[in-house]
């Protein structure tokens, strides 16, 4: 058990999850089918294994670069809203973590909590609108002391609850809240991806 | 970095605004830049960023391919960025991140519809617009296919009826601190139609909007309040001078005296709500109105409806116009006219009888409704009365649709008036003499009908309908301080009516007898009034005004579709004449300028109108107006002893000039065979610093002065009264103007000629003291000011006051000089 998430750790972490992606894509694509576009299951699985390129091609210095490299290699081939999102969020995680070598508890939650801010400005999303803020909000909440794979255990699965109650919700933002109420009833993609990201680094740091 | 930026290596015109076309689809992103550029040939930078992929072909955007087409189209006239939907725009916001911020604060994202923004905007970009003009022109881009298909009609009373912003904006802050209520409104409307565009407002602190300027509900649905700021859009080709002009209006808005809505006082079990101080008791009269019983039968003659419908729209602009003239209150009628050509309102009744054949009476009574709810369910107290203004506009365009004839008060004695909710065009046919007090079942503190009523001086209550006695009463009595209201009282309550009717009587007729004070020590002084219509002139002869001091002839002209015809304008004169009969009435002429505009007129809105073409500037200009006008004074003078001033003379050739066109005027008059008045006095309004300064020469031409201390003020502090920002900078009572109104009065004095004030100065009782110190003889002010200067002035000497005077001339500040007056007292 880690006491902190090294620039190793992180980067094996992107690795799982870009793994993880890959094989969940037709799930979130199922997920996205009936209240978005088809595309979030591919398109992210894209992202990841771009930004896992990226971080084998150029191995980054700090967490910082760490971050920022994941960041913009999503902005620049996720394609969906997506990409500037988790963009934004791994690239405001970046600027928390500038120089550091690694991050403690603390830290990783100041970079999420950086990251989940920038994706709130930049979507104008609110908890409750059926989005991906709906898993990360709680996920940030339940980073709240312990050890720290103990923590990112319960944030993962604070994430998971929030991606669940996201199924009664009527969409508000993105292309789902095209559908209006019928958005009902479905649980939100993004909602499910941000879950699965904090679950392979849970599993990552176990 | 993907491949999908594809800027368009083509030489580039070194100020020509670029265009960055985002979408998830590269062959959609290159089809409309090439519709674009079908617009605006080879010249314009357009750049791409669309795809995703290796080679751009999955459907997707890049921050970072957006980011890198931005860079590649900067140039110093900037770049505006057109994005299909969804992600385009998070990754557009993204790559704002990315890219220098020097670069990013040339970048415009516009929220235009891709198709059409594009070829818009590649249009105006190519026609050498800027930044700003290319984005506004391209938001404005959905506009033409919502007309081409109708939907222009449908807009519903919040919405603007013209999508987005255009060719020129500005921003203005509400500083009036009722809001945006609606005699501001109905300026801003007024104002809008005077130009060439379509003009929209936005409340950018409350995120509403955009609302047309030309619809009063609209602008009502913003909800806007004090200290909000304000983005007015137009489009159009005079859009640059419309969203000029409205800025500077809104800029003006200051407060409006009535406006900010009293707070409601808890009311007492058992009282209503008081609205006109006063005690009064008589016989209790109700108003007797006719209900026009609005048919509801189908139309199948839908062109003939809307013809009938807008006929008695012009009847009733007509009314309301007529209301006006005589009346104090004239801007509440600029309201109702507003209201009687919004859009909202008559845009939905005709549609109405065009889509469901209503006939015209139900189809204006739907939209009438439907826009009364929609004021009912505004927060704000002030708009919210506003209700009253909608239904009582309504009402009178179904009375001239169905022939119904208005309300009518029974003859009789003077009496006290019940009535369920007196509507604005109600209250203007009270006449003072005839109406003691008013007792309103309904209505409330700010309504207009309420204001109306305190302008003429009629002891008012309401919100009485718990107390309004289920048999019909035949006497009542009323407190128009405390809201208590007696009906039938009995002897005992009669006696207490009558002793507190006492003590409010001679409370207000220590008002002037006769307008002729003098101080305790002989010298006399004369008080007269301002007036502005008819039920103004009536209360001044009430308050016992010696004569009218400064008759406002602004209200014949204003808010009419042209200019009256000399027939009209004798008409209205001599129902103002004849209220004061036997004495004398000074009559301004037109004062208008483009701080006053007039629609007919066609006056180009200037950057500076209180230094621009206003006054007798502007009839020099017009002389067929002013003589036209010229003309109805004389004949409508006939028999009476009127005179005429001049507004805004600084030359002598002015004057010279203007002696021309009355000359003119009275000889076409005496061909005609017209009888009029002749010789008439010919006089000036004292109040360009350069008129007091040679007053001396002035009066060798004229035959009498009066000193309109506002604009003096004004001109000589450069400062504007009531600037949000200045405080109270421009006060009469700075040593500077106080020296300019004492030579006026020594020039007056030495050439024979009267001198009187005529600005607000004369109506405040503690710089009323001063002008007289400085030997101004007469004063003229609101009727309401009267018994108040009166006060101020009878028990104070006047060899005080000439000290006082002295003193002041040579004070350092406004304040000091006050304060000379203030020892005395």
């Amino acid at each position: 058990m880690p006491d902190v998430l090294d620039i190793a750790l992180l980067t094996s972490w992107i690795d799982r999850t870009a793994a993880v992606l890959e094989r969940e894509k037709a799930y979130l694509t199922e997920l996205d089918a009936p209240i978005g576009d088809s595309d979030h299951g591919m398109n992210m699985a894209r992202g990841f294994a771009a930004a896992n390129a990226k971080l084998g091609a150029t191995p980054p210095g700090d967490v910082g670069a760490l971050f920022k490299t994941v960041g913009m290699a999503l902005i620049s081939t996720v394609g969906g809203a997506a990409g500037p999102l988790y963009g934004t969020l791994f690239v405001q995680a970046g600027v928390k973590s500038a120089g550091k070598a690694s991050l403690d508890l603390a830290g990783w939650r100041d970079c999420l909590a950086a990251g989940l801010a920038g994706i709130v400005q930049r979507g104008k999303a609110e908890p409750g609108d059926k989005t991906m803020v709906d898993a990360l909000t709680p996920a940030v909440a339940a980073l709240d002391g312990g050890g720290l794979s103990a923590a990112l255990a319960a944030s993962a699965e604070a994430a998971e609850q929030g991606m669940k109650a996201t199924i009664p919700l009527v969409a508000r933002k993105g292309r789902a809240s095209y559908l209006g109420e019928r958005s009902a009833g479905h649980q939100d993609p993004g909602a499910t991806s941000s879950w699965m990201l904090l679950k392979a680094l849970a599993e990552t740091a176990a | 970095m993907p491949t999908s930026a594809t800027p368009t290596p083509s030489t580039v015109a070194p100020s020509t605004v670029a265009l960055v076309l985002v979408s998830h689809s590269r062959p959609l992103a290159e089809a409309v830049a090439k519709l674009a550029r079908q617009m605006a040939g080879d010249k314009l930078t357009i750049a791409c960023a669309a795809g995703i992929g290796p080679d751009g072909s999955e459907l997707g955007t890049d921050g970072t391919a957006i980011a890198a087409a931005i860079e590649q189209a900067d140039n110093p006239a900037g770049t505006v960025v057109l994005m299909d939907l969804g992600s385009a725009l998070i990754s557009a916001d993204v790559a704002l991140d990315l890219i220098d911020p020097d670069v990013k604060a040339r970048v415009t994202l516009s929220a235009a519809p891709f198709v059409e923004g594009a070829v818009v905007a590649a249009a105006r970009a190519a026609a050498g617009g800027n930044r700003a003009e290319v984005a506004a022109e391209a938001t404005a881009a959905l506009m033409p296919k919502s007309v081409q298909l109708g939907e222009e009609s449908a807009a519903v009373p919040a919405a603007a009826p013209e999508a987005g912003a255009a060719d020129a904006v500005a921003e203005a802050t509400i500083r009036d601190p009722a809001g945006l209520h609606a005699r501001p409104a109905a300026q801003i409307v007024a104002l809008a139609s005077t130009f060439d565009a379509s003009v929209t407002l936005a409340d950018i602190t409350r995120k509403t909007g955009p609302a047309s300027a030309g619809s009063m509900v609209a602008l009502a649905g913003l909800g806007v309040r004090t200290n909000d700021r304000l983005a007015i859009a137009a489009r159009g080709r005079e859009a640059r001078q419309a969203v000029a002009a409205i800025a500077e209006l809104i800029g003006g808005f200051v407060g409006t005296g009535d406006a900010p809505p009293p707070p409601q006082r808890a009311l007492q079990a058992g009282r209503a709500i008081p609205v006109v101080p006063g005690v009064v008791m008589g016989p209790l009269v109700r108003l007797q109105r006719a209900t026009p019983q609005v048919p509801t039968w189908p139309s199948d003659d839908p062109p003939g409806e809307i013809t009938r419908l807008k006929r008695a729209v012009t009847v009733a602009e007509r009314s309301i116009g007529a209301s006006a003239v005589g009346n104090t209150s004239g801007d509440i009628f600029v309201v109702q006219l507003a209201l009687l050509r919004d859009p909202a309102i008559i845009d939905r009744a005709k549609s109405l009888i065009s889509t469901e054949r209503h006939n015209a009476a139900f189809a204006w009574q739907q939209a009438i409704d439907e826009a009364a709810q929609h004021y009912r369910a505004l927060d704000d107290p002030y708009l919210k009365a506003r209700e009253a203004d909608v239904r009582d506009v309504g009402l009178v365009v179904l009375r001239a649709l169905l022939n119904t004839r208005p309300a009518v008060l029974p003859s009789g004695p003077p009496a006290i008036l019940l009535v369920d909710e007196l509507a604005p065009s109600e209250a203007a046919l009270l006449d003072p003499a005839r109406v003691l007090g008013v007792i309103d079942a309904r209505g409330g503190p700010t309504s207009h009908a309420a204001i109306m009523l305190r302008a003429v001086g009629i002891p008012a209550v309401a919100g009485a309908a718990a107390m309004v006695p289920a048999k019909g009463a035949q006497a009542a009595g009323l407190d128009g301080s405390t809201g208590e209201v007696w009906f039938d009282p009995d002897a005992e309550q009669c006696e207490r009516i009558a002793q507190r009717h006492a003590v409010w009587k001679s409370g207000q007729s220590r008002a002037p007898i006769g307008g002729r004070l003098k101080t305790p020590d002989g010298h006399e002084v004369e008080l007269w009034a301002n007036v502005s219509g008819l039920a103004d002139a009536r209360a001044a002869r009430l308050g016992g005004a010696v004569g009218i001091g400064l008759l406002r002839t602004e209200m014949l002209f204003l808010e009419r579709a042209e200019a009256p015809s000399e027939a009209e304008q004798v008409t209205l004169l001599r129902e103002i004449f004849e209220v004061f009969t036997d004495h004398p009435i000074v009559v301004r002429a037109l004062d208008a300028g483009g701080d006053k505009p007039i629609p007919y007129l066609a006056m180009e809105p200037e950057p500076n109108p209180f230094l621009g073409l206003r006054g007798i500037r502007l009839l020099l200009a017009r002389t067929e107006l002013f003589e036209t006008q010229l003309r109805a004074i004389l004949v409508a003078g006939k028999d009476h002893d009127v005179r005429i001033m001049l507004p805004m003379i600084a030359t002598n050739d002015e004057l010279v000039r203007a002696r021309a066109c009355l000359d003119r005027a009275h000889r076409a008059l005496k061909q005609a065979g017209s009888p009029h008045l002749w010789p008439v006095p010919f006089g000036i309004m004292i109040e360009v610093p350069a008129a007091a300064l040679v007053a001396e020469q002035l009066a060798t031409q004229c035959d009498f002065f009066s000193i309109g201390t506002n604009d003096l003020t004004q001109y000589v502090l450069a400062a504007e009264r009531g600037h949000p920002g200045l405080g109270g900078y421009a006060d009469t009572a700075h040593p500077a103007v106080l020296r300019l109104i004492a030579e006026v009065v020594e020039a007056g004095r030495v050439a024979g000629r009267s001198v009187s004030v005529c600005g607000e100065s004369a109506a405040d009782p503690a710089l009323a003291g001063l002008l007289v110190g400085l030997g101004v003889t007469r004063l003229s002010m609101g009727a309401a000011s009267l018994a108040g200067v009166w006060k101020a002035l009878e028990k104070l000497p006047f060899n005080a006051l000439e000290s006082a005077a002295r003193q002041a001339l040579t004070a350092e500040s406004a304040a000091a000089a006050r304060a000379a007056l203030t020892r005395l007292t």
